[in-house]
């Protein structure tokens, strides 16, 4: 399995957001470090297919971006969503699981499956708007998983976790990353660390590193703050 | 057979947990929803809201043609704009909701989403357009088409506004701003047909239809900027 | 065509299982029997999927046994997830083992996997009144062995 990233480029009039970024992933945990306005989200959209690019292609196996044959093989979770209102955690993942194509018997086990995984199901039939930030989150999660994707793209899923929920979510991530491609981009280096087995890191639209991380290059989070220049990480 | 034998029975047959389960099925083409099957299901997410709306100005309409027995065409026509903006608002919804992204990435995208539901609530409007234009007709001056096209002036009017303020603006407010407009063509539309009531004359009845064509025609334009809009992602 | 895989693997798993007795080759023969079930383009009734999914895996259990003649059954005395079989149990699982294979598969097919009776006689290839009257007497025998070995 490869997602084939071949010079994917997104302009805007002023500002190249994305610079011929050329990719091949495989099964795995990429992990997509950068700071802020580095072109991160704005990648992640252009493989999800959201974002149509000013240039290049991508594809997985063969399919092409714009096919719904990619889109079934793919599992989104934004940094932000919203929801329809009065919806319950299962309400939510019956809607997104019928735009996914599954049928309401199927729909109905997977979202009590996922549920379960994420640890919601007592919340299941409960409005999302009483939900805390880390459970709304890790539904976001669940529906990502909805149809078995091949490719996972996760827009700072930790965001909102606590420790406890951060851990469980690792250990999930690790067991997906056998079988799929996941792309998780944040801005938590231990999250990096300890789950990614290929780092990416981005800059100005670019990759400037790409490969696995391990202990004999220094300290990431050193490494990440000598390039980016910024304050401090978690 | 006792429940306890059954389960005895599961038991003494159960086989050791398959193992390979999960990446066999990721693997499978799964037997997943047809369009057909997605359209109607797309129905029972429509809100009740848009439902009774619509049912019920046409409700009201009825009533009124039916109890006033006079020219009522212009009363209904009044009404029409708040019919129109319960198919926007519909269409806008995940928009207004911030569901746009989850939406747009999944296999039926966005895009069938909106056209599925805008479809249904479009031909039920249809329908409630050919019921009420008899009736209006019955009692009126004017002949069928041009009755209808009197009914259906407003509407469109309120659509195209609505349309392009959905484009425009986003969140709760764009829906709010939608029903101002509905308020105002519905408002204005009665004061014109005051104000100006010699444009109702039949002698202008033609330019009304004029007026449908050309308001069908930008309708079909907004629709079209919508549906291209849902490709990709416009705002951040 | 609208089986439900995630549904339906599970049974065919577990009947592959009860026909060959080997985990690894009765998932291998399960998830063949779903390929070739969607190799297939003919039947188009979903009414009869279960039937020809259970056909499909009986015949490939066959083929099976037809290849490795020699290699003997491992007896399973073990509960599949290692608990301690209850007393009850073991005694079941010794009194289905006096019964003949056809009138286990029946037993299987019928209380476990609650197929029905029409697609068990298809299956099998006898009636339906045959299918009722062989269950019965499976069950008769069942209990019959159980009370004796004072278990019930």
């Amino acid at each position: 399995m490869e997602l084939t990233i071949d010079r994917l480029t997104k302009q805007y009039k002023n500002k190249i957001a994305v610079d011929r970024v050329s990719l091949q992933l495989h099964e795995g945990v990429y992990g997509l470090l950068g700071a802020n306005g580095a072109g991160k989200t704005t990648l992640m959209r252009m493989i999800c297919g959201i974002l149509k690019p000013t240039g290049g292609t991508v594809a997985l196996d063969g399919m092409d971006v714009s096919t719904e044959e990619y889109r079934a093989q793919l599992g989104y979770l934004p940094q932000d969503f919203g929801y329809y209102p009065d919806f319950t955690g299962m309400d939510f993942l019956l809607y997104l699981a019928a735009l996914k194509g599954l049928t309401k018997p199927q729909a109905k086990r997977r979202a009590q499956e996922l549920l379960q995984l994420v640890s919601l199901e007592h919340n299941a039939k409960q409005k999302i708007k009483t939900y805390s930030g880390g459970m709304k989150q890790r539904l976001g999660i669940a529906q990502a998983l909805l149809n078995r994707p091949k490719l996972l793209v996760l827009d700072e899923p930790t965001a909102g976790l606590d420790p406890k929920e951060r851990v469980r979510f690792r250990n999930l991530i690790a067991e997906l990353g056998k079988q799929s491609i996941v792309l998780l981009s944040t801005h938590i280096v231990s999250d990096i660390e300890h789950i990614a087995d290929i780092v990416l890191l981005m800059k100005d639209g670019q990759i400037i590193y790409n490969g696995a991380w391990d202990d004999t290059r220094g300290d990431l989070e050193a490494f990440y703050l000598k390039e980016f220049d910024e304050e401090g990480l978690e | 057979m006792r429940k306890k034998e059954r389960q005895a029975l599961r038991r003494a047959f159960a086989a050791p947990p398959a193992q390979r389960k999960a990446a066999f099925l990721q693997q499978l083409p799964a037997p997943t929803l047809t369009s057909r099957q997605f359209v109607l299901g797309q129905t029972a997410y429509i809100r009740k809201g848009t439902w009774l709306a619509s049912v019920g100005l046409f409700a009201v309409a009825w009533c009124v043609a039916v109890w006033l027995k006079q020219d009522v065409v212009w009363l209904i026509s009044a009404l029409f704009p708040f019919v129109a903006v319960t198919a926007v608002i519909e269409g806008a919804r995940a928009d207004m909701h911030g569901m746009t992204e989850l939406e747009m990435a999944a296999r039926f995208s966005h895009k069938s989403v909106l056209l599925a539901r805008m479809t249904i609530v479009g031909a039920l409007h249809v329908v409630l357009l050919c019921l009420l234009s008899p009736l209006c007709w019955l009692h009126g001056s004017a002949t069928m088409l041009h009755t209808g096209a009197y009914l259906l002036a407003p509407y469109l009017l309120t659509t195209v506004l609505g349309l392009h303020t959905t484009r425009k603006l986003h969140g709760k407010e764009a829906g709010y701003v939608c029903l101002v407009e509905a308020a105002l063509v519905s408002v204005g539309n009665l004061l014109f047909r005051v104000v100006f009531s010699t444009l109702f004359l039949p002698l202008y009845a033609d330019r009304w239809l004029l007026l449908c064509v050309l308001l069908a025609g930008l309708t079909a334009y907004e629709y079209r900027k919508q549906i291209d809009q849902t490709e990709e992602l416009v705002w951040n | 065509m609208s089986i439900d895989v995630e549904e339906q693997y599970d049974k065919i798993y577990r009947y592959c299982y009860f026909r060959l007795h080997r985990r690894e080759l009765a998932e291998d023969i399960t998830q063949e029997t779903f390929l070739r079930f969607y190799a297939q383009e003919q039947y188009q009734e979903t009414g009869k999927a279960m039937r020809y999914l259970y056909t499909i895996a009986r015949n490939l259990c066959i083929d099976t046994y037809k290849k490795q003649p020699d290699e003997p059954l491992p007896e399973e005395l073990e509960q599949p997830d290692g608990t301690e079989a209850v007393l009850t149990d073991l005694a079941l699982q010794e009194a289905l083992r006096q019964l003949e294979t056809e009138q286990q598969e029946l037993l299987l097919l019928r209380y476990v996997n609650e197929a029905s009776a029409a697609d068990i006689a298809d299956l099998l290839g006898i009636s339906r009144f045959a299918v009722y009257r062989k269950t019965n007497r499976a069950l008769k025998q069942l209990r019959a062995w159980l009370r004796e070995e004072d278990f019930a």
